[in-house]
């Protein structure tokens, strides 16, 4: 077991070998002492525009992506205490898939980079309104609308694919809902790290509400938390989030169910001590997943990421599964 | 001291009133036990006075302000609110759950400041769990979990205090040494209302009887008045025994009646 002082060194760690994994795997290796020299050269060779241009923003997209499915995830599952809750369950991901895949169906991807991921952004937003005006009021009603949403923007997605003018719109829509940070570049990481950012001080903010509501919904509620407004928040706070993230990524499941998870025993299970290692692990699992992609190796595609993280999540979910059955009578 | 007047206040639920024209003043230094059978509204009215459930008619004020326009958190520091079993939805310390009854004074972010660590010493003493401090509270049992949400509503020292059935539960040890509790604080100035279904604790420890029935407020005053014979047989429709209501010795005991027997 991990002390509980001694997590943060584990996570910084656990990152920073991710991070320079992330920055070091690919199609080709990078010689540290190539990549110093142009430090010093008024052109940069190769080595550094890979560095720069492909490995970073893959990166640092992966680290954002990861810690907003982390975040989100144990935010929910503070304000539905449900070790079930996951960032998908609020339809975001869901209408951000959608607005993604609709941007590839009419062609817009084609013309324009940043079309998908806008389409994405707008298309998860849409979906948390959706959800917000039809479940507000209640914690149980804001979940089954958020079930109905997603189901609605599934069904888009499937008549998308339905109606796909070509084979190759529909090899791409499925390839993008598969999930990937190949690809990423700078650009996307400056369209979606605002909306990310936000979305995390969105979250971070319902961080004592959640901790009230370890006593339940009456007791919270006599302690001077506006429950609406905690759902408002955790709602707010995933669709920028989470929905910037599939926006680029496409949908990575498991992250956000998962990272609260693992953290939470040794924070000794107060909701809002989770918030900040669930982010820490959630970007952990997320570029190591990523790493995994790069290195397995494969004959054509890259393995996609969404995929992976599938494989390597059911085994976890089986293993907590077990530990439920084994704590509850 | 604060004084707490509910005005006519009623609650529907699908037409029906669950509470029907509840008039009362209550204040300080005042224990008050509320009795009344099954479905009577016990539980809607104190979610009511707690300031959780907004009625349909009628009004609540507090030291002359109206509930409905009192800010959340100066109203959270003022009453604390005890549902009927109430649990704890993580395992965490009992500590942790009882520090919780601080929130409304915390700043947004931060940690539990060092003086406010003495109060949770302190409540967790006096209701006898200093020992479990460390204990996961959801493996108390359920007596033990009831000492240790008294102590969260007790933590930030409010004025008034309304709990929901909260010797539920307990083991006559701690159901003496609870509402024994219950009265020290009305001694101390403190207003408490809390549902009882003991009635023979009620007698003993209540300066205050409020009796309701079908919704109704059949009958509110001083206990050694108000709790009779003739009034439990009206509300709860059983014969009982009353003697020395209002004194430390009081016992109510029911009697089966010969139509039952």
């Amino acid at each position: 077991m991990v002390g509980k002082r001694l997590w943060p060194v584990l996570a910084g760690v656990l990152l920073l070998a991710g991070v320079l994994l992330s920055l070091g795997i690919g199609r080709v290796w990078l010689n540290p002492l190539v990549l110093a020299d142009s430090v010093f050269q008024p052109k940069p060779n190769l080595a550094w525009l890979i560095l720069i241009e492909l490995r970073a923003p893959r990166t640092v997209l992966g680290v954002l992506v990861g810690a907003s499915l982390g975040l989100s995830g144990a935010v929910l599952q503070g304000l539905l205490r449900n070790p079930l809750a996951e960032p998908g369950l609020l339809g975001v991901s869901a209408g951000a898939a959608l607005g993604a895949v609709l941007a590839i169906y009419f062609g817009l991807s084609a013309t324009f980079l940043l079309a998908t991921p806008m389409m994405g952004i707008a298309g998860a937003i849409a979906a948390a309104l959706l959800t917000l005006s039809i479940g507000r009021g209640g914690t149980l009603t804001m979940i089954l609308a958020g079930v109905a949403v997603s189901g609605l923007m599934a069904a888009g997605v499937s008549l998308a694919l339905n109606f796909a003018p070509n084979l190759a719109a529909v090899y791409e829509i499925t390839i993008w809902l598969l999930g990937t940070l190949e690809n990423s570049d700078w650009d996307q990481v400056l369209l979606v790290a605002p909306f990310i950012l936000l979305g995390w001080i969105c979250l971070a903010f319902s961080a004592r509400d959640i901790d009230a509501l370890t006593l339940g919904e009456a007791q919270a509620e006599s302690l001077g938390v506006n429950l609406a407004r905690t759902r408002l928040l955790a709602l707010a706070g995933t669709a920028l989030s989470v929905g910037a993230a599939t926006a680029v990524t496409g949908s990575i499941g498991f992250i956000g169910l998962l990272a609260p998870h693992i953290v939470r025993p040794f924070v000794g299970h107060q909701p809002s001590r989770v918030l900040l290692p669930a982010a820490l692990f959630g970007a952990i699992l997320l570029v190591f997943v990523d790493v995994a992609t790069r290195a397995i190796p494969t004959a054509g595609q890259e393995i996609r990421l969404g995929v992976l993280t599938s494989i390597v999540g059911t085994p976890f979910f089986f293993w907590l599964v077990v530990k439920l059955r084994r704590l509850s009578p | 001291m604060s004084r707490i007047v509910a005005d006519g206040i009623s609650v529907l639920r699908e037409r029906r009133a669950i509470v029907d024209g509840v008039s009362l003043a209550m204040e300080g230094g005042q224990f008050i036990g509320l009795i009344g059978p099954n479905g009577a509204g016990k539980s809607t009215l104190m979610s009511v006075l707690a300031g959780l459930l907004a009625p349909e008619r009628g009004t609540v004020t507090i030291d002359g302000a109206a509930l409905a326009a009192f800010d959340r958190r100066r109203l959270a520091r003022l009453r604390a609110y005890l549902p009927q079993n109430p649990r704890a939805e993580w395992p965490v310390s009992v500590e942790r759950l009882v520090a919780l009854g601080l929130t409304p004074q915390l700043p947004i972010f931060g940690a539990l400041p060092e003086a406010m660590q003495a109060r949770v010493d302190a409540v967790l003493a006096m209701v006898d769990m200093a020992s479990r401090r460390d204990q996961p509270a959801t493996t108390l049992s359920g007596g033990e979990l009831a000492r240790a949400m008294l102590a969260r509503a007790l933590v930030g020292d409010p004025q008034v205090l309304l709990a929901d059935e909260p010797l539920a539960g307990l083991d006559p040890r701690h159901a003496l040494d609870g509402i024994g509790r219950l009265r020290g604080l009305a001694d101390g100035g403190k207003l408490v209302i809390a549902s009882v279904h003991e009635l023979t604790l009620a007698a003993r420890y209540a300066t205050h009887i409020a009796v309701m029935r079908q919704g109704r407020l059949i009958a509110f005053g001083p206990t050694a008045q108000v709790l009779t014979a003739a009034l439990l047989h009206e509300v709860f429709e059983v014969d009982a025994c009353v003697t020395g209501a209002g004194t430390p010795g009081a016992v109510v005991d029911f009697v089966p009646t010969p139509a039952q027997a």
